[in-house]
């Protein structure tokens, strides 16, 4: 039986424990792979033969690198993770605002308005909030313009 | 003989689905809310021409003109039969969010056609955008394996009787391209997605491959993204970023938006 220990890393900052990747070719020729977790001390505090193994096949810094290497991965897949999804909110955002004006402008009174200067600030709006108080004036202006006549 | 100032104006086309021409309405009013004087021609379908109930929504237009089908892809047709000599066309699903937008006709400068250019970038946004590993982005110099030429915005001298055929051919090779008539030996080399449903693919045949059109001369835009900003790049204009160094003109909500579904434009 044949054992290889791969890309081992350091689990905590004490450094005695590790995941690694175990390959075993068996007797018969078949071959197995599996995660495994090595300590580095048995129960009665003395280190362990798979931990003696696994520093045969990989030299600390060899280990100290793969370990590096996985934090600076997982930090990158995070930022990226954060930055993805921002992004996602701020498309959504931006196509629900689009979507507010187009149904703004099927409010009768502002279609028909000939206000082009408040139209033009409901279109030119960059949140819903200053679409809607810009939306609020037009339509009062609107609403008062037709009582006016009484 | 004096020779008489050239027009330009815009040319929107909306068909298939009202929604869509509600859209195009839209965006012809943002493009005047910088441009007061702008010239914009509407090609839509008749039923919509007709409609007393939409006559109001056609005022921002100098002309609105009848398609000749129902198509999906009558934009081609609408720009074939532009009635100005310099014209810039855009998707419906469009806004023009900055001023710079009165800057456009000098963007043309000596060219015959102007594009954005889909870079490598924002290919992650589009449904499909590459077949090999030749890429413009690469300092590529030959035909590239991907979808450069973005077909939703497109400024170009319609004055010049072979850009105009160029888009004719534009819409009567894709037409048949979509039903499988047309498919030049440059198509073969194309192994993998379904390519052949975009009329982009024609663009880039005619640009690069027809005989014909090799005289016309073509650039992408110096801004380029800032002239078709799509929403799905998700990021704030506010701010400076990969996409787009200034606040975006033209803002494109085509990628995100369910067209056929429930959501987006259809909410009207």
């Amino acid at each position: 039986m044949k054992k290889e220990w791969k890309h081992p890393f350091w689990e905590n900052a004490a450094k005695d424990r590790l995941t690694v990747r175990l390959n075993i070719t068996h007797e018969d020729g078949s071959f197995s792979t599996s995660v495994a977790k090595v300590s580095k001390f048995d129960e009665s505090g003395k280190i362990t033969e798979d931990y003696n193994e696994v520093l045969t096949q990989n030299p600390i810094e060899r280990i100290d690198k793969f370990t590096e290497e996985r934090l600076e991965r997982h930090k990158q897949q995070r930022e990226a993770n954060i930055k993805k999804n921002k992004e996602k909110q701020e498309t959504k955002r931006l196509e629900e605002l689009f979507n507010f004006k187009l149904q703004a402008f099927e409010i009768p009174e502002i279609k028909s308005s000939t206000n082009r200067v408040l139209k033009s600030k409901i279109r030119k709006s960059r949140n819903v909030v200053e679409l809607n108080a810009y939306a609020v004036i037009l339509l009062t202006e609107e609403l008062n313009a037709k009582k006016e006549p009484n | 003989m004096q020779k008489r100032n050239q027009t330009k104006g815009f040319v929107l086309v909306a068909t298939k689905r009202l929604s869509f021409f509600k859209a195009g309405c839209y965006l012809a009013e943002t493009i005047l809310d910088y441009m007061p004087d702008a010239n914009i021609t509407l090609f839509t379908e008749q039923q919509f021409i007709d409609d007393p109930v939409l006559q109001k929504d056609l005022l921002p237009f100098d002309k609105v003109l009848p398609t000749i089908a129902d198509t999906n892809r009558e934009k081609m047709y609408g720009m074939a039969n532009t009635p100005y000599d310099i014209t810039m066309y855009l998707d419906v699903d469009m806004e023009v969010t900055h001023e710079d937008i009165v800057t456009i006709w000098d963007q043309l400068e000596d060219n015959d056609l102007k594009f954005v250019n889909l870079t490598r970038e924002g290919a992650k946004h589009f449904a499909e955008w590459s077949w090999g590993p030749n890429q413009l982005d690469d300092g590529w110099q030959g035909t590239p394996d991907h979808l450069a030429h973005c077909g939703g915005v497109c400024l170009y001298k319609s004055s010049n009787p072979l850009t105009l055929e160029f888009m004719q051919d534009w819409y009567v090779l894709f037409l048949k391209q979509r039903i499988g008539e047309w498919s030049p030996k440059e198509f073969d080399y194309i192994k993998t997605g379904n390519f052949r449903q975009w009329d982009q693919l024609t663009l880039w045949w005619l640009i690069y491959h027809s005989p014909k059109y090799k005289k016309l001369k073509w650039s992408f835009f110096k801004e380029n993204y800032r002239w078709n900003y799509y929403t799905s790049f998700g990021l704030p204009w506010s701010e400076k970023n990969p996409y787009c160094d200034k606040y975006p003109i033209v803002t494109h909500y085509s990628s995100g938006l369910d067209k056929y579904g429930k959501r987006g434009l259809l909410l009207l």
